[in-house]
Parts: structure tokens; sequence; C-alpha cells
């Protein structure tokens, strides 16, 4: 399994941080990149969402929410939680399902390292060592 | 009737690390007595900076409650209210409170608490006696909830340290805030 790139956003779109292991397409801009992101997640979000066969949502929850998309060259997984975090993983096309997984980075890596550090400021990109590695050893024990 | 899917306190509450319960209380009450020094007893100050320290740590308690209990998003403010009563209270401060006196609209309600560990071995002095000592509380429902798209207004109605027989919050519903582009078209 090959994992390509991995964002966390919030819901103002702000990119909170980018993680790469090997990206061969070189990103020309680096703002752009992160824009055109957020911006296909929250239209493929709201379209998904419009084509619901099944019974429709109340207006608080968008009860359908899209998963993954499958390219012939990649395969993009997305975890929303009801707070506004969302995580955006890149991996090759054979890849499973990493629903569990996402939300396993969410719960022990992000929580844990990033949002019970005093010095992350919610709605700012942040760096953190701790955060990085405990994500990079999520990642190899998937493997 | 809340749904079948809402997991309900023991189950939520195992998960979560334990601190001892006078560890936090003598820590909550040291920041009450600085606060009140530093603000040289003006109580309606003090009252202000709680509820500020208390919403900055619900908008960070979210994530964390979302990450242990995995509850899925709350259909509507009824739901909510119970989820906050019920698995909430009980994972963060290992009570669970009732849920009470909603008006008509349904958007407002009461959190009723019997018992409340941050007021362990408190009593409040005369020239206290306006201090909304749970007021991080409120600042905590207010900030936990913006960052799910729900603006509350969050206020300490019942206290048992003024001589009440409960500790009463009464949450109101402001307005569901709308996922929108945050990006200007044409940039």
């Amino acid at each position: 399994m090959t994992y390509y790139a991995f964002y966390i956003f919030n819901r103002q779109g702000v990119c909170l941080h980018y993680q790469e292991w090997s990206r061969p397409r070189t990103v020309r801009n680096e703002m752009d990149d992160r824009k055109m992101m957020f911006g296909l997640l929250f239209s493929l979000k709201a379209f998904v969402n419009k084509l619901d066969p099944t019974s429709g949502g109340s207006e608080m929850s968008g009860q359908c929410s899209f998963q993954s998309f499958r390219t012939n060259k990649y395969k993009l997984h997305y975890l929303e939680n009801p707070s506004g975090i969302s995580l955006v993983l890149m991996t090759d096309p054979l890849t499973g399902d990493l629903r569990e997984f996402l939300r396993h980075v969410y719960s022990t890596c992000f929580t844990e390292c990033v949002v019970k550090n005093p010095f992350y400021q919610p709605g700012q990109p942040f760096t953190s060592d701790q955060f990085a590695s405990a994500l990079n050893k999520a990642v190899r024990t998937h493997l | 009737m809340p749904p079948a899917r809402i997991p309900t306190g023991p189950v939520t509450f195992s998960p979560v690390e334990k601190i001892n319960a006078e560890l936090f209380t003598l820590t909550y009450g040291s920041i009450v007595r600085q606060l009140l020094i530093d603000y040289e007893d003006n109580v309606e100050s003090v009252n202000v900076q709680l509820e500020k320290m208390g919403y900055n740590i619900g908008v960070r308690l979210i994530d964390e409650f979302l990450a242990k209990s995995s509850c899925s998003r709350c259909n509507d403010f009824r739901e909510t209210a119970d989820v906050i009563a019920k698995v909430g209270l009980k994972m963060f401060l290992g009570v669970s409170a009732s849920v009470t006196n909603w008006n008509a609209e349904g958007t407002e309600c009461s959190l009723v608490m019997e018992d409340n560990p941050m007021v362990d071995f408190v009593e409040l002095p005369e020239q206290y006696k306006n201090l909304s000592y749970c007021n991080m509380l409120c600042g905590v429902f207010r900030g936990a909830l913006e960052m799910v798209n729900m603006k509350v207004e969050s206020t300490c109605v019942r206290d048992m340290l003024r001589g009440h027989d409960a500790y009463e919050f009464r949450l109101r519903l402001l307005e569901v805030l709308q996922d929108e582009y945050p990006f200007k078209d044409d940039e």
C-alpha cells in the first residue's frame, strides 16, 4: 500500500496540516492546492447529499457523507467529524476501506497530540512533531 | 425517547483516563481564587473570564468527546441536549444530568445536576455571593456546541452554593449555523 499525501481541514477551509510521503507530481502552488482540495470536498459533500436517493437527512445533519473516491491512479479517503475537522488521505487505488484507520488517526494522533496541546490555536495551521511521528507510526503499523 | 445509537454513560466513561477528583476540584478552586485576586474581587469580571476559559476548553473538548464516544451527528437540539447530559457530562465530570423545562419551540432547555464535583468543599463567602462558580461549565457548553454549528447561550440558573437545591444550567439555542464556502469565488 502506498500512501501519497494527507490533509487535515477545519470547517473554515483552513488546512491545519499537510503531510506527504511520496508525491511524484510536484505541486506548483501550495495555497491553490489546498484551496482546490477543500473546494472539491465541499462541493462533493453538497452534491452527494443532494443526489441521495434514500430518505433525506434533517437540515442540521447531512446524514449522507461521502467516504472515498477512486480513480485509476489514486484513491482519496475522507472522514469528516461533526466538529468540522476533516481528514483526507490519498493512497494507491487498490487500498481497501480506510475509514477505521482515519478514525484511529483522529482519536489517537490528532486528539491526543494536537487538541490537548495548550499551544495549539484552534483554527490555525499547526506543526507538531509529536503528531507527525504518531501519524507515521500509525501508517507504518497499518501497512 | 433517545435513539438506540447513542452510547450511554458507563460504556463511554471507561476508555477516558481519569484523574483524582480532589485534584480536579482543588485545581478548579485555585483557578477561581486566583482570578478573584487578579481582578481584585470584581465578581462580574471573574464570571466573564471563567466563561471565556470554559469556551476555550469547550472548543477543544468537543474533539476529545467525538473521538472517545464515536457519537454520530445529532439530528436536532433535543438529541444534542440528551447527549450532553447523559454522555458528555458523564464522560468528563462523572455525573450525569437530566434535561427538563423545554420551551414550546424546543430551543431552550435546562440541564439539572444533583451533584457537581467542581464544587466539593466550597462555601461562598458573603462578598462573593454573585459569583457564578460554575461559569466555566457554561463556557464549555458554548464552545463545544459552536464547533458543531450550534450557537447557544448558556447561563447558570440554580446553584447549590447560593442556597438552591440543585445545579441548573439553562441552554438557549440562538441559531444553527450552516456550512458556507469560505473562499470568495473570484480568488
